[in-house]
């Protein structure tokens, strides 16, 4: 008896000593930087700095609650630039409450004062901890409208030819502290559009920021062509009012060449394209490339293809039915165009009919169009249900794009429109035709 | 640590009536660190100094440190400090041999040291704690207080790094 007790209290320790061993043994420590030093033994890694975003000034301010992504610019031992993931790095605050900054290189401004960045790539520490100033005084003004063509204070006075430049509006919040803003409209007055100018967002630009074009020179002598208008609207919780600035800028007569390149193509249908516009200018050597500036439309052919224009995969060409197409580009009195051949379909998807389907308003429903994946419709590779319905032209046709009615077409009014099922990627279009 | 140290003097108090139950080892390791596609083979030198709570429950002390960098590529890698604490479990002895097991916590620090293209060396080390399983023979050396131990340890962090080893030495016992 006394022996099954002294063994009861053995284990009973045991337990103890071992709850206590595992309660204690939370994993910690990090493997990246071993792997990131292999990393950069195959990037030939020198060096690394840590790059704000590309529009922000120095000394670099932010607001409490704001944020900025930082990058990672690296050097090889050959001199040559990298740009290197910021994610996934071991980056610093030296002082967290002042700012924070995340694995991935994100900083938030949490109260004011001074803070230093720093980040480590594989045993390299940025050659220097990046300086950010948070404050929390409200915006003052808008103390001027700064563009990519600015050189070093001078103020670019008049764009090439349909090559987008980027403008940031950059507040005044008092003293040194200069930031650009984030939340603004952009505008150009109504006397702009005569030289065939637009303001445009792009993808992945910096918050706030505008594009702008023109593709008209302004005539010798003239006014400034563009005026340029940046408002902030009042902010009521920071009690400021709005501010606006405008900014003059002419169009040079500048164009030497412009061409669209490829000038043919073929195309699966579902499929894309992507077309550049090179071009020259005299006011500075080699080719450039205004794919994001110039005007793109469909001259012929508009339902076999469409094309993305300013803001929205410029020169990109999808492939919608077979058939050809002629896709314009135009710069002023400067244009230039491809042929776009659509043949077949993107191999995953097939229609059960091949014919175009003709309707009338009439009788204007046509129900039973079906997709599957494949290069033959088999019924149990349908995925008409799943696949995402759409129409080129809902004037002309629509088409249900919701619950069992997928597929389902109604004419709405006369003309030829493109009926077109998406699925994991691949796309087929159909013509339909309204008489 | 308070909380542990009470409770170690809590449960070697009930060992009192144990047999000989103190014990130290010394082994010779090759360990094994992999990451990264790499793989390495540092060896490592560990000293274990234990006691059992009963019979064939005790705790154990390791310590180790390197002996020689493993090598791959253009990296060289070794584990520069490790401690562990383990709770060990012994099978009881047949004709002298019997098999353990330790689960315990670890803490250790791993150096890599890499030699990019223009010769120039760069380290990074890292700290881990780490949860810890090793297995183990052990083999009494007739009526001398001396054992021949060899055992296999794993160091598991949650991490894309594996960390173990392959030990083999001497133990000696005594009241």
């Amino acid at each position: 008896m006394i022996q099954w007790v002294t063994t009861l209290k053995a284990a009973l320790q045991a337990v103890m000593v071992a709850g206590l061993l595992v309660s204690v043994a939370s994993c910690d420590g990090d493997a990246r930087p071993f792997e990131e030093q292999i990393e950069a033994g195959d990037l030939n890694l020198q060096s690394i700095s840590i790059a704000p975003p590309a529009n922000s000034l120095v000394p670099l301010y932010i607001g409490s609650g704001q944020g900025i992504q930082l990058a990672i610019n690296g050097l090889t031992f050959d001199n040559e630039p990298l740009l290197i993931s910021p994610e996934n790095r071991r980056w610093t605050s030296s002082n967290e409450s002042v700012l924070t900054v995340s694995e991935g290189g994100y900083v938030i401004g949490r109260s004011p004062g001074t803070a230093f960045v720093s980040v480590r790539v594989g045993g390299s520490v940025a050659n220097e901890a990046l300086l950010i100033n948070v404050s929390d005084t409200p915006l003052q003004g808008i103390a001027r409208i700064a563009g990519s063509g600015d050189n070093n204070g001078v103020l670019q006075q008049a764009l090439d030819p349909c090559l987008a430049v980027s403008f940031s509006a950059i507040g005044n919040f008092g003293g040194e502290d200069e930031r650009p803003l984030e939340n603004v409209e952009w505008s150009i007055d109504a006397a702009s559009l005569a030289v065939d100018a637009e303001v445009f967002r792009a993808p992945n630009s910096a918050p706030g920021s505008t594009l702008l074009v023109g593709r008209t020179p302004t005539s010798a002598g003239g006014v400034a062509a563009i005026s340029l208008t940046a408002t902030v609207l009042a902010n009521e919780d920071e009690g400021t009012p709005a501010f606006t600035s405008t900014r003059q800028l002419d169009v040079d007569n500048s164009l030497t060449s412009f061409s669209v390149s490829p000038k043919e193509a073929n195309v699966l249908t579902g499929r894309s394209v992507r077309l550049t516009a090179p071009v020259t200018y005299s006011t500075n050597n080699g080719v450039n490339f205004a794919t994001n500036g110039v005007a793109w439309s469909v001259a012929q052919g508009s339902q076999a293809v469409r094309v993305g224009t300013v803001g929205d995969d410029p020169g990109v060409v999808t492939a919608i039915t077979n058939g050809t197409a002629t896709v314009v580009a135009t710069c002023g009195a400067f244009s230039d165009s491809a042929i776009i051949t659509v043949a077949g379909n993107s191999g995953n998807l097939v229609f059960n009919r091949n014919a175009d389907i003709i309707l009338t308003l009439a009788d204007p429903d046509f129900e039973g169009l079906e997709v599957a994946q494949g290069n033959e419709f088999f019924q149990e590779n349908a995925v008409t249900d799943e696949a995402n319905w759409a129409s080129s032209d809902t004037s002309i046709v629509t088409v249900d794009n919701d619950g069992s009615d997928r597929g389902d077409i109604r004419a709405v009014g006369v003309g030829e429109a493109t009926i077109t099922a998406e699925f994991e990627g691949a796309r087929i279009g159909i013509t339909v035709i309204v008489e | 640590m308070r909380a542990l140290l009470a409770i170690l003097a809590f449960s070697f108090s009930f060992s009192a009536h144990s047999a000989d139950r103190f014990y130290g080892e010394i082994h010779g390791a090759v360990g094994g660190i992999q990451h990264s596609e790499l793989s390495f083979r540092p060896i490592e030198a560990h000293f274990s100094v234990g006691g059992y709570l009963w019979d064939h429950i005790g705790l154990d002390l390791n310590f180790a440190g390197p002996l020689e960098v493993g090598e791959d590529d253009d990296f060289t890698v070794q584990l520069e400090s490790l401690t562990t604490l383990s709770l060990r479990f012994d099978s009881p002895p047949m004709d002298g041999l019997s098999a353990f097991m330790l689960f315990g916590v670890s803490r250790f620090s791993v150096s890599q040291r890499g030699v990019n293209s223009q010769g120039a060396a760069r380290t990074v080390r890292e700290n881990f704690q780490a949860g810890t399983f090793s297995i183990g023979l052990r083999q009494q050396l007739g009526a001398t207080p001396l054992s021949l131990v060899g055992l296999y340890r794993l160091h598991y962090v949650d991490q894309p790094i594996n960390i173990d080893s392959w030990a083999l030495g001497l133990r000696a016992a005594w009241r």
